[in-house]
């Protein structure tokens, strides 16, 4: 009976406690982490890796690789060529904690990888491409992962080879979201200000597409892997911020 | 030729060489003609009426290489509302431009940045950047304050540069009398201009007696911020008390009149210059009181004397036929 009565007594306490914890962690953190892809399956890749969110919420995750080293300026004049590269997007988050199970940061959901080429015909003053886009995989689980202390991040999808690379950038922190569109700065890295050293240099790679001179993926903001408009509207919408 | 000469010839000759190296490395140092690039406001200062908008340019001179660039101009939001920004033709009379802008009306600045396209060379030399409409509230004056300016190259590098503001004041018309003087022969008129225009007006004086006959009319012009003092020769027609009005005609859009007209009122006395009779004729009054007082008051003073009566009185006189006698008793009986 005295047992009973104490575990009644825990319950109820832990109910009146319990209210008091939700509301002190009730306060939205979000992070954003930028980096560059070093390895595919154990071999040297090149590419880029974008992340964003907030935590036990949301996230948004892009990465595009390609094998290899990247590609040499084109010849003089530029001949036809084609580009291939492969492509992976977070399509549902399911976990999204920070200092998680050794991780920095721990992403883990359902993916889509593709496999994307871009068959270019150069003409005098301009290019036309042919793009085809190969299905991966569709929904697979996979994990992002950030660790020493924000230095690597490794990417696992179940049906590809691990991906992972060094972070270049990454920013953590409370009440507001990070804004999206910073990518430059005077020194020409990420400053922390949405500026127009960020305009501009999404702007010189104006109308450029994967494989062509110019062309990143760090400014592909909504990966339609064109510079165009809508890359340049994102980071107008956050002109003026700092994080 | 001795060795003293020739060590001296010699020691004057490296003297003006040496000489002539600095003046040429000095020439050469001259930079002749350098200018720096700037962002400015044009005009720099700009005039507004109520309830009505003006525009200034924000304008770029001697910049090289310019690929994007972005400003934030702010202002007293009490008395101005930004309603549009438009781009200037500096960036787009080159290539295909982005533009875009933000607007806080209520903070008072805006944000505007603007990049060109593609793989495409700045654009060197002077020009617009953006044209900023604004509405005016209500009176008042700030400044146009330029600040975090950026530009960029062509290789993304920053251009150093300089800027300058602004300056907003609302436009008014407003004259003024703001003092008055008169005398028997003068009268002076101090007329001011309160607004921010040149202005060219009619001042003009009256008295008050009968009617307003007018006693004269200048024409000046004051620069803004200036005042300045009119005379205007009279003659009082008599003497008496006078009101005499000072008159700056409404200049146009004035809506300050109350100042614009000014009264006082004198006493002109004719024998004495001093428009200020009052105590003469007082002394006046009083020596006519002390004259009369001393008429008057002693007659009243004066006992006044019984009226004579007559009274015959007959008495016996013993005196045998002395007719005399008794003619002098009755008259003693009269006096008394």
């Amino acid at each position: 009976m005295k047992k009973i009565m104490l575990l009644k007594s825990l319950l109820m306490a832990s109910m009146l406690i319990a209210p008091i914890f939700a509301e002190a962690g009730s306060e939205s953190i979000y992070f954003m982490m930028q980096g560059l892809v070093t390895s595919y399956g154990g071999n040297t890749a090149f590419g880029w890796c974008g992340t964003y969110g907030e935590v036990g919420e949301w996230a948004v995750a892009l990465v595009a690789w390609a094998p290899g080293i990247p590609p040499t300026p084109p010849e003089e004049p530029p001949t036809n060529f084609t580009y291939s590269f492969y492509a992976a997007n977070l399509t549902n988050a399911l976990q999204v904690e920070l200092n998680y199970s050794g991780a920095d940061l721990y992403i883990s959901g359902l993916w889509n990888v593709y496999n994307i080429t871009f068959a270019y015909e150069i003409t005098e003053n301009s290019f036309t491409y042919n793009l085809t886009i190969k299905p991966v995989v569709e929904a697979g689980e996979g994990t992002l992962v950030v660790t020493g202390n924000w230095a690597v991040f490794t990417v696992a999808i179940i049906g590809i080879d691990e991906v992972s690379g060094i972070v270049l950038h990454h920013c953590v922190k409370s009440e507001e979201a990070i804004p999206i569109g910073d990518i430059s700065g005077i020194s020409g890295v990420p400053d922390n200000n949405i500026d127009i050293f960020d305009l501009v240099h999404t702007a010189k790679a104006y109308g450029t597409t994967p494989g062509i001179e110019g062309y990143e993926f760090s400014i592909d903001f909504n990966f339609d892997f064109t510079i165009d408009i809508y890359d340049l509207t994102t980071i107008a919408v956050n002109l003026g911020e700092h994080y | 030729m001795s060795k003293r000469k020739i060590v001296s010839l010699i020691t004057f000759a490296i003297f003006f060489l040496f000489l002539g190296t600095l003046v040429h490395k000095t020439t050469v140092a001259v930079n002749i003609g350098s200018s720096t690039t700037t962002i400015y406001v044009d005009p720099q200062t700009s005039l507004g009426i109520i309830d009505q908008n003006f525009t200034v340019n924000i304008n770029i001179s001697d910049v090289v290489d310019l690929y994007g660039w972005e400003f934030k101009l702010g202002w007293n939001a009490t008395i101005l509302d930004v309603v549009d920004v438009r781009e200037g033709s500096f960036l787009k009379s080159s290539s295909d431009t982005f533009f875009t802008f933000k607007v806080n009306n209520t903070a008072g600045y805006i944000l505007a940045d603007c990049t060109l396209l593609g793989n495409t060379p700045g654009v060197t030399g002077n020009g617009t950047l953006a044209t900023v409409e604004f509405h005016v509230e209500t009176f008042g004056e700030c400044i146009l304050d330029l600040y975090d300016t950026k530009l960029v190259s062509s290789t993304e590098q920053p251009i150093t540069h300089a800027t300058i503001d602004g300056y907003y004041y609302t436009s008014v018309h407003d004259v003024a009398v703001i003092n008055l003087v008169a005398s028997e022969s003068n009268i002076n008129v101090t007329v001011e201009n309160q607004g921010t225009h040149t202005e060219t007006f009619n001042v003009s004086t009256y008295y008050r007696l009968l009617t307003d006959p007018l006693i004269g009319t200048q024409t000046i012009t004051l620069e803004l911020g200036a005042k300045t003092t009119l005379t205007f020769a009279w003659t009082p027609p008599t003497s008496g008390r006078y009101k005499i009005r000072a008159e700056a005609n409404i200049v146009p859009e004035e809506t300050d009149t109350a100042d614009n007209t000014h009264t006082i009122t004198i006493y002109v006395n004719q024998q004495d210059s001093n428009s200020e009779t009052a105590e003469n004729t007082h002394l006046a009054t009083f020596v006519y009181f002390l004259l009369a007082a001393t008429i008057i008051i002693p007659g009243l003073l004066r006992k006044k004397k019984k009226p004579i009566k007559t009274l015959t009185i007959y008495f016996k006189h013993y005196s045998p036929n002395n007719v005399r006698n008794i003619w002098n008793d009755l008259l003693r009986q009269q006096v008394i």
